[in-house]
């Protein structure tokens, strides 16, 4: 019988991470995409945690895993909150009007 | 090393209860009592300094011997107290050195001295940390104080730039971080630093799975303490977020991430440090460039300083890299020198206005030497040290990073990084050569704060005078540093 082993939860979050690595950096169109590639990052991490967690019979790992929910939680609202700070100021929130400093 | 006991010590966490509950006392108080208006402002910024200084009082009050709590989740010893110490002391003087500018520029609200509290507790949180639990929940405390401090100024298009840039950086850092813990994690069986240290990690069996996880780390670290090839966010963030919250970022996190980064490579990972020792020693050689080369066209002061901290770190990760008992102790006097100088520098540039609008440029500072003579001297002096010059502090700090270097072998690499620290004398004497030279507005008189002067006067004092005591300030590092044996 073919069964789903840590390996495939592995690659699995490995996938969904760098998805959301690419998202951050590819992405040239949009803020909101960025924040949701972040919580994309940080949901990859957790799916880790628990495949290891149930893997190694410790239990460390979902507790670590609850805690990276509450503070993703807690950064996906201060990230919409300087968002929405950057939009009044700026009008826009595409990724390439987010310009005002070079060098 | 350290006396294992898993019966709850509460007195190790003194001072983190200590200023949890004032923040606690802080938020209805600045809430309650008409929070946002101007007279009840400089109220707002005594009560926090006082906050700190209690925490203060109590972290130097109690038990330095090294020691576990909290089930092992929380640890202390000489060295965390020490770091700790330099972290309240530094924000304490930047609370000081930045009320003048915050009234200039209207940043008069009560959240600015509560999130800079909360990001200090995530800090001692994150130095206490003897778990990657505790120190992940104590660097997203800080990095989320942090973000929202960078934009703290709401009607400014660069703070709020700064603030959403630094944002998305270190939001991915932390991704880096946690990803790489989860592997360190997977392969382990365990999060906590004594436990990875006690050889549990099997040095015969090297897979690719743990150079990963450790590379991720050390990354997300880098990112934090904005290390090249990480560097990216620094320079923007610097010179968007108000000045006063840029010297704070230039000073206390950085203390903060340099205490992490050593208990994580000298607790958790010293027993595959074979993995990291090139690793770091790169990043810093690297870093120590790219902060001298991208320095060198800066106009605005405070990018050129981002840049300078960029090359400072990298002198720190030289240090950190030789895995050796004298690069520990390198480190540390560096990076305390550094702290002394920079509270001085971002004194100055806290002072520079005109008119009530601040003056950014290096252009701005030109003929300073004779309309005021005293700044004009005590920024020459600071900036000096910062290049190297001998017998000042800063030579001192950068003489023992290259006995350390040249003491473990690596001839080539001490010989490297004094080129780039050469290098990068060229930015600060520029300054330097711009404020007696160059023609000024010779009626521009500094109207700063006394209290302002006196940090200023006390910071080039020292570092002019370093070379007096510096005998008793290296034994004092020693005396640090043997916190954790090698």
């Amino acid at each position: 019988m073919y069964q789903i082993s840590l390996t495939h939860y592995l690659i699995l979050s490995s996938i969904i991470f760098t998805i959301g690595i690419f998202g951050v950096f590819l992405n040239r169109k949009n803020l909101i995409i960025i924040l949701m590639s972040i919580e994309l990052m940080l949901l990859a991490v957790n799916i880790n945690f628990i495949a290891f967690s149930t893997h190694l019979n410790l239990i460390l790992g979902q507790v670590f895993a609850l805690f990276v929910l509450t503070v993703a939680a807690a950064e996906a609202a201060i990230g919409l909150a300087i968002l929405v700070v950057f939009f009044r100021s700026r009008g826009s929130i595409a990724v390439e009007d987010a310009n005002s400093m070079k060098g | 090393m350290y006396s294992l006991s898993n019966i709850s010590n509460l007195s190790i966490a003194l001072p983190e209860i200590f200023l949890s509950l004032w923040l606690l006392i802080f938020i209805p108080l600045g809430v309650y009592s008409g929070g946002n208006k101007l007279s009840r402002q400089s109220y707002f910024s005594i009560f926090s300094i006082i906050g700190l200084l209690g925490t203060l009082l109590i972290l130097l009050m109690g038990d330095n011997r090294a020691s576990l709590g909290f089930y092992d989740l929380v640890v202390t010893d000489r060295l965390i107290i020490y770091l700790k110490a330099l972290i309240l002391l530094a924000a304490i003087l930047v609370l000081i050195i930045s009320e003048r500018y915050r009234s200039i520029e209207n940043l008069y609200l009560f959240e600015y001295p509560l999130l800079i509290l909360f990001s200090i507790l995530g800090m001692l949180v994150m130095l206490s940390a003897n778990n990657f639990i505790t120190l992940y929940l104590g660097l997203e405390l800080q990095s989320l104080a942090l973000y929202v401090l960078a934009a703290a100024k709401k009607d400014s298009l660069k703070s709020s730039e700064a603030g959403l840039k630094y944002f998305i950086l270190g939001a991915l850092a932390s991704g880096f971080f946690l990803f790489g813990v989860s592997l360190l994690f997977g392969i382990t069986g365990t999060t906590s630093f004594t436990l990875l240290s006690f050889n549990y990690l099997n040095t015969n069996e090297v897979s690719l799975l743990l150079i990963f996880s450790v590379v991720l780390i050390i990354s997300s670290i880098a990112f934090k303490l904005s290390i090249a090839p990480f560097h990216m966010w620094t320079p923007d963030v610097y010179e968007g977020a108000p000045t006063s919250i840029t010297a704070y970022f230039a000073i206390v996190p950085k203390i903060a991430a340099i205490g992490v980064l050593i208990r994580i490579l000298y607790i958790a990972l010293i027993d595959i440090n074979f993995i990291w020792l090139q690793l770091v020693l790169v990043l810093g050689l690297l870093s120590i460039f790219v902060g001298a080369f991208g320095a060198l066209l800066q106009k605005n002061i405070k990018r050129l300083l981002a840049y300078s901290a960029i090359s400072n770190i990298g002198f720190i990760f030289l240090a950190l890299s030789l895995g050796s008992q004298l690069g520990l102790e390198a480190s540390l006097l560096y990076i305390t020198i550094y702290s002394i100088s920079a509270i001085g520098v971002f004194t100055f540039i806290l002072s520079m206005e005109k008119d009530n609008i601040m003056l950014d440029n290096i252009s701005s500072y030109a003929g300073l030497s004779k309309s005021n003579p005293f700044y004009a001297v005590c920024l020459s002096i600071l900036l000096l040290s910062m290049a190297g010059l001998p017998p000042l502090a800063g030579f001192i700090a950068k003489f023992y990073v290259f006995k350390a270097v040249i003491t473990s072998g690596y001839l080539l690499t001490a010989i490297v990084g004094i080129i780039g620290s050469v290098i990068s004398a060229y930015y600060y004497l520029n300054i330097i050569k711009v404020m007696y030279l160059d023609d000024g507005d010779e009626s521009f008189i500094i109207e700063s704060r006394v209290n302002m002067k006196i940090i200023l006067f006390i910071s080039s004092t020292f570092i002019l005078s370093f070379i007096i005591f510096a005998d008793s300030i290296i034994n004092f590092m020693t005396h640090i540093s043997r916190a954790i044996i090698l």
